[in-house]
């Protein structure tokens, strides 16, 4: 009976490690996808400060009127709805626009999607937040939802520089 | 049933067995390739570092490692395709021999117990090349997928001349030595005999009861297995579950654990080939 341990122990120890490996594997490309959505999100916050400095130089070396920098922006104020195809099926968002910014992004409706990937997809509303435009890179694993997002808050904004 | 003669019963069980294998052969010849498939496609993704997946080819190997592990490899004896093919061009050779009146040609004995850890090698250097992301260069040379092309109809051979050839020694080898293939070279069988096979339905003998010095069984058996006594060991890696010791004890003396297969052995036997057949299905072959 000693042969039959032995063989259990090996195929045990065989399988054992199969699934670690897998299991390391798994946790790997987890890690690496957070590394680079972390990186995006650096990247996105320096282009953010870059521009807040270059605003406030301009703001003390021409001292311009308040009137005239509200007339540059490209967004009249308000709330825009979007939509665009996601995944399953629409995606239905609400662009809040006040004193010329994006101030908010709202998924009004998002029923065919799948709900792990569209949680995933979302991601990419702070980014264009913080980039104030849709011009973003989608989440890596959830492209079809992320363009959904991207294309639905791109028509919000081209109502609102409509409106202008 | 009671009135069948044990003469009777030996040919009802090799035309049972001869019935089994050609149903598979005919319903599901790819088992054997599709689980070794599954093999390759682990040892290929870690070699690339990828995450192994639940395919096809996964699930049907670990059903059919499961299956062996319970009964034996009767897979092997009685639904791989290929194992069929070397035992019926086996029968044919003895028959011609027969006709001929020649003396089949027997490989010594200690030759064949050396010849059996070639398939581990074969296993070996198959696994070390897929880790190694070089097996796609061996194209051409696996003699199972010229099988394989032959048994779908695809005749487009011309790239696979080494394969063809070590294809028709594999036959002749097969057709000299019964199970040469499986016994030898089959790195599916190695991965089988690895396994641990439970002792409830494998065959031993009640030992004391037999005939003294007598070895039938281990003279027909086609892997030269000196069975255990019941009970007290597990059964060799190598048993095909083909049964024909079985019929060749003159004292009826092998059996397996459960006593009350003993006697319904073709119930069992059609029982495990619905099982497979079943369990094959599910898998998605």
């Amino acid at each position: 009976m000693k042969k039959i341990w032995i063989k259990t122990v090996n195929l045990i120890l065989i399988i054992g490690i199969i699934f670690a490996y897998n299991q390391m594997v798994l946790y790997r490309q987890k890690a690496e996808e957070v590394n680079s959505l972390k990186a995006q999100l650096i990247d996105a916050k320096t282009m953010l400060k870059n521009a807040e400095n270059k605003i406030k130089t301009e703001d003390t070396a021409e001292s311009e009127d308040e009137e005239a920098q509200n007339s540059e922006s490209k967004y009249k104020d308000g709330t825009y709805k979007g939509q665009a195809k996601g995944f399953g099926g629409m995606v239905v968002v609400e662009v809040t626009i006040s004193q010329g910014q994006i101030e908010n992004v709202n998924v009004i409706s998002a029923d065919k999607e799948d709900k792990a990937y569209f949680e995933m997809a979302t991601g990419v509303i702070d980014e264009i937040m913080e980039s104030q435009s849709a011009d973003v890179d989608t989440v890596s694993g959830a492209t079809f939802s992320s363009n959904g997002i991207i294309n639905a808050v791109k028509q919000g904004l081209e109502k609102a520089e409509a409106k202008q | 049933m009671k009135n069948i003669t044990p003469k009777m019963k030996k040919k009802l069980n090799i035309y049972l067995r001869l019935a089994i294998q050609i149903v598979f052969f005919l319903i599901m010849p790819s088992i054997f390739t599709t689980a070794f498939s599954g093999v390759k496609y682990i040892f290929t993704q870690i070699g690339n570092g990828q995450s192994i997946e639940l395919t096809s080819f996964v699930t049907v190997l670990i059903v059919l490692c499961i299956y062996t592990i319970v009964f034996g490899r009767f897979f092997c004896g009685f639904a791989c395709a290929f194992g069929s093919v070397g035992d019926w061009v086996h029968e044919i050779y003895l028959i011609i021999c027969k006709k001929i009146k020649k003396k089949p040609v027997i490989i010594n004995e200690t030759i064949r117990k050396k010849l059996s850890l070639v398939k581990y090698m074969i296993l070996a250097a198959i696994v070390i090349a897929c880790f190694c992301g070089v097996y796609s260069k061996t194209k051409g040379w696996s003699p199972w997928e010229v099988f394989s092309m032959l048994l779908s109809g695809n005749f487009k051979l011309s790239a696979y001349v080494p394969a063809i050839i070590i294809l028709l020694l594999i036959i002749l080898g097969m057709a000299v030595c019964e199970r040469f293939f499986c016994r030898f070279l089959c790195p599916m069988g190695a991965v089988f005999s690895i396994l641990p096979i439970l002792p409830i339905f494998s065959l031993g003998r009640e030992r004391e009861q037999c005939i003294n010095g007598c070895r039938a069984c281990t003279n027909k058996c086609p892997s030269d297995i000196e069975l255990p006594n019941l009970g007290t060991d597990i059964q060799s890696g190598e048993c095909f579950m083909c049964q024909k010791c079985i019929d060749i004890c003159p004292k009826a003396n092998v059996r397996t654990s459960m006593k009350k297969i003993r006697g319904n052995e073709i119930a069992f036997t059609l029982v495990k080939v619905a099982l497979l057949i079943t369990l094959m299905k599910i898998a998605g072959v």
